[in-house]
């Protein structure tokens, strides 16, 4: 379990507001700073604010708007994609652009825990 | 009006103190008269007695004459002395005596008398005059009495006049000092109520800024039902150009102007308004409403909240109120409420054109007025459904659609959102737009009667295709479309093309199967409609599947928290029984996905990477044997054996097969696992004693569903774990197999490839785990 010292700051980006709630409140009963976006634009506009650095983004591939591979298409585009940290949440992983990591719906929350806590 | 009454009682001291002073003076004067005329009858007095003397001593006649003018002179000054005393009883008195001494003892002056006594007195005249010295002597002291008295009065009245003075003196200074104390004083106060008007004037401002900034409303209201104070967001909320605009009306003026709903679509009663309800005495009042200008206005949410201003008996005069917009929340409630009953009612017919009329006809009248399907069929645009708010005008949308299809190269229509693949949002559609558009007077008619005002295109795409589009028209509801619109179109358009396509998927196959039904044999078309049923199946569950795992992701997350939260045994006892439905649940919709996966997408994708199998096989064991405390598995590890594997995807045939062994085998004998490595392959086998499998089932074990055939017994899961165990290491390369008797018990044998050629060797310094 990571200390609640820990404010490190974990960006989610999910459109499913109980799983994203959800995933909210472990993070943060876990110690980290969480902010929360329902999909790729509001997740862009986080990630450009320049007052909170975030350490990971658990980005979710389906979501209205703009869904996850265009936020990933998007950050390579701007030369961004090797600074974010960007972990895939889906209930599709055999969909997810290869070369990140992948944690399929319903998720392990142990492993994604651990994840989250090896990367910030 | 205090300053007014002090300077008039200030005037009538004043004018009291001078008009006594002015008689004091004037008694002064009096008395100096008084003396002045007894100074005068002394020189008389004196005169008449040197003239008379003279005329003693000598005889010489000249000398009677200042005696005989003293006679008249004496009696004119007497007369002007008794004048000027009559007010004096002791001064007339006095006066009297003189009268009657001078008269009666020295005959008042009488020269014919004077001669008489000069006679008798002969030659020695001094008898005479020291008689006459006593006479005048005696009128000396009568006047020397009377001046005295003057004198004495004139002391008295000089102090009179010194006290008025010092009086009207007094009066003048304190009026003075009065006037200008009071003067500063009302100076003062006017300054203090100007300073406190000022201040009080800074503080609305203040106070006005605040509520300005504030994106809630807020009015006051008073008993009399006068709107005392609104801010900006109130009258934004109720549509006032500003807050001046809204509080120049009443409080019922206002609330007039709107529908009032309930939450439940009734209608609002007015008396139930917070401010009323805090105004007749509720300690506070809160109150969701819906509310509209009109027909033609679109329904907006509010929460109000309102807050009593009490006087000092406790008495509620004013009532706060505080308007929050909740409409956009609402809105996303509705519409995700939509999207679910949408689902609901799309995946519940795999008919086509049903399909297509129920995308239409969910989508009137909450997202538009009027809404269209296109569908692409054989490279053509068709319009296969419509759905208008008014039913009788669906055959005019029908007709237009019919006499003027759209231009292909159109620009702004659905063919360019088909060929784009890009949705297009119109807020207002622009009347020339509709003019260059019609091809004639007939055209434009028919295009004008539909009253086209705001338009949404999305396109129905599934897997990057373009099936086709739906189009949504705001007319007669006078609404218009915004981003939140496009958006919410599109997630509706989402779900209905994955319905369209699997409906269509369907009709392809009914076709299909209608055309070779003719030319089948019985058994080959019950083969087909058993194939049919499995496709039917397996888009039901793919569908389904999808929807599952968001909520059933929402519910381990939860539990995984609730642990940390939960201190009874009998609250962790609940949440693990949550936890492990959940687990179970989430196991068969993964089954469900995958058996999916193996049937539409071609096969299970797998992943090979470098591992030890005998580490995935350890962790699967010490799994099951957490999770099955009483029984025995029988494992003997051995390090070292190596593949390149989908890593996930062989623990989870590995506990599929170790958890079967455990369900259905003899549960006083133990399992057995066993990995070995075969040349260029491996080989995992799993053993459990037992009744075997029914010799005529063992050849459907591997077939989907078949969970209630084996073993005559009913399986917790779906029937789908051995199907899929048998898809993944079929797309490792690899075969599974079973054999179960009696004598033997049951042994399900894995054999899969170490790599994707067939064989490679590890450098053993990376395959240390």
């Amino acid at each position: 379990m990571n200390v609640a010292t820990n404010r490190s700051t974990v960006l989610i980006v999910e459109d499913d507001e109980e799983s994203r709630d959800t995933l909210r409140e472990l993070l943060e009963f876990e110690g980290y700073r969480v902010q929360t976006a329902v999909n790729g634009q509001e997740a862009l506009a986080r990630l450009n604010r320049p007052d909170e650095r975030i350490c990971i983004m658990l980005l979710d591939l389906f979501m209205p708007v703009m869904d996850g591979w265009q936020v990933i298409e998007q950050l390579r585009a701007d030369g961004r994609l090797d600074q974010t940290q960007i972990v895939i949440i889906t209930s599709a992983p055999y969909r997810a652009p290869a070369g990140l990591p992948v944690f399929e719906k319903p998720l392990d929350l142990d492993r994604v825990m651990n994840e989250v806590q090896r990367l910030c | 009006m205090i300053s007014s009454a002090l300077l008039l009682a200030l005037l009538v001291g004043v004018v009291y103190s001078f008009s006594s002073l002015a008689s004091a003076t004037k008694w002064l004067h009096h008395t100096d008269e008084v003396r002045v005329n007894i100074a005068l009858l002394r020189a008389t007095l004196l005169d008449a007695e040197t003239g008379l003397r003279g005329y003693l001593i000598t005889g010489g006649t000249d000398f009677l004459a200042p005696y005989e003018r003293g006679r008249a002179e004496w009696r004119q000054q007497l007369g002007q002395v008794r004048q000027l005393t009559s007010d004096n009883p002791e001064q007339q008195a006095r006066l009297h005596v003189l009268e009657h001494v001078v008269i009666d003892e020295l005959g008042g002056f009488d020269a014919v008398r004077a001669e008489r006594e000069r006679e008798r007195a002969g030659k020695d005249p001094a008898g005479v005059l020291r008689q006459h010295k006593v006479i005048l002597d005696k009128v000396r002291a009568q006047l020397a009495d009377m001046e005295n008295e003057e004198v004495r009065l004139d002391h008295i009245r000089e102090r009179d006049a010194a006290r008025r003075w010092a009086l009207t003196a007094s009066v003048l200074i304190i009026g003075a000092v009065a006037f200008v104390a009071f003067t500063a004083f009302m100076t003062a106060q006017r300054r203090v109520a100007e300073m406190r008007r000022r201040h009080g004037d800074e503080e609305r401002r203040f106070l006005q800024a605040v509520f300005a900034g504030i994106d809630d409303g807020i009015t006051l209201l008073d008993r009399d039902g006068r709107l005392i104070f609104a801010n900006a967001g109130a009258a934004r909320m109720m549509g006032f150009p500003s807050a001046q605009a809204l509080t120049a009306n009443s409080g019922q003026a206002v609330t007039a102007r709107f529908e009032l709903r309930s939450e439940d679509g009734s209608p609002f009663p007015v008396e139930n308004l917070p401010s009323r309800r805090v105004l007749a005495g509720a300690p506070s009042a809160t109150a969701l409403i819906r509310y509209r200008s009109g027909p033609s206005d679109r329904w907006r949410w509010s929460l109000v909240n309102a807050t009593p201003v009490t006087d000092a008996a406790g008495a509620a005069i004013q009532a706060i109120s505080v308007f929050r917009d909740v409409t956009a929340d609402r809105e996303a409630q509705d519409r995700q409420r939509f999207l679910l009953r949408a689902v609901d009612e799309l995946t519940s017919s795999l008919d086509y054109e049903a399909t297509l009329a129920a995308v239409a006809r969910l989508a009137v009248p909450v997202l538009a007025d009027w809404c269209a399907v296109d569908i692409v069929e054989d490279g053509e645009l068709k319009r296969l459904a419509t759905a208008h708010v008014d039913p009788d005008k669906v055959s005019s949308v029908t007709e237009l659609a019919r006499r003027y299809p759209p231009d292909p190269a159109s620009r702004t229509g659905v063919h360019e959102i088909i060929r784009t693949g890009r949705p297009l949002l119109m807020p207002h559609i622009p009347e020339e737009l509709l003019k260059r558009a019609a091809v004639d007077d007939e055209h434009l008619k028919l295009i004008e009667a539909l009253e086209l005002r705001s338009f949404v295109g999305v396109p129905l795409t599934i897997g990057g295709r373009v099936l086709g589009a739906i189009s949504f028209v705001m007319a007669e509801s006078h609404r218009f479309y915004g981003e939140d619109d496009l958006a919410f179109a599109r997630a509706l358009a989402d779900r209905a093309a994955l319905a369209i396509d699997n409906a269509r998927l369907f009709r392809e196959a009914e076709r299909g199967r209608a055309a070779i039904a003719a030319q089948l044999s019985s058994e080959e078309r019950r083969r087909i409609e058993a194939e049919d049923q499995a496709r039917f199946a397996e888009t039901f569950v793919g569908m389904l599947g999808h929807d599952l795992r968001n909520p059933l992701n929402a519910i381990k997350m939860t539990t995984h928290l609730l642990r940390k939260f939960a201190k009874a045994p009998n609250e962790l006892t609940a949440v693990e029984r949550v936890a492990s439905s959940a687990q179970r649940m989430s196991n068969m919709v993964g089954q469900l996905l995958d058996l999916t996966r193996s049937r539409l997408a071609g096969g299970i994708q797998i992943e090979r990477r470098p591992i030890d199998l005998c580490g995935v096989v350890s962790e699967v064991v010490d799994e099951l044997r957490r999770a099955h405390p009483g029984r025995q598995i029988t494992w003997n590890a051995r390090a070292g054996i190596h593949a390149a594997v989908d890593r996930d995807r062989l623990a989870q045939v590995a506990s599929n097969l170790v958890g079967n062994a455990l369900e259905h085998g003899d549960p006083t004998r133990p399992v057995t696992v066993a990995l070995a490595p075969s040349g260029d392959w491996v080989q995992l086998s799993v053993h459990n004693d037992g009744r075997p499998v029914p010799p005529d089932q063992l050849p459907f074990l591997f077939e989907p569903f078949r969970r209630t055939m084996i073993r005559g017994e009913r399986s917790k899961g779906l029937g789908l774990g051995l199907y899929i165990a048998q898809q993944i290491i079929t797309a490792h390369g690899g075969r599974i197999d079973a054999s179960s008797t009696a004598e033997a018990g049951t042994t399900f044998t894995v054999a899969f490839p170490r790599d994707e050629a067939g064989a490679v060797a590890f450098p053993e310094q990376q395959l240390v785990s």
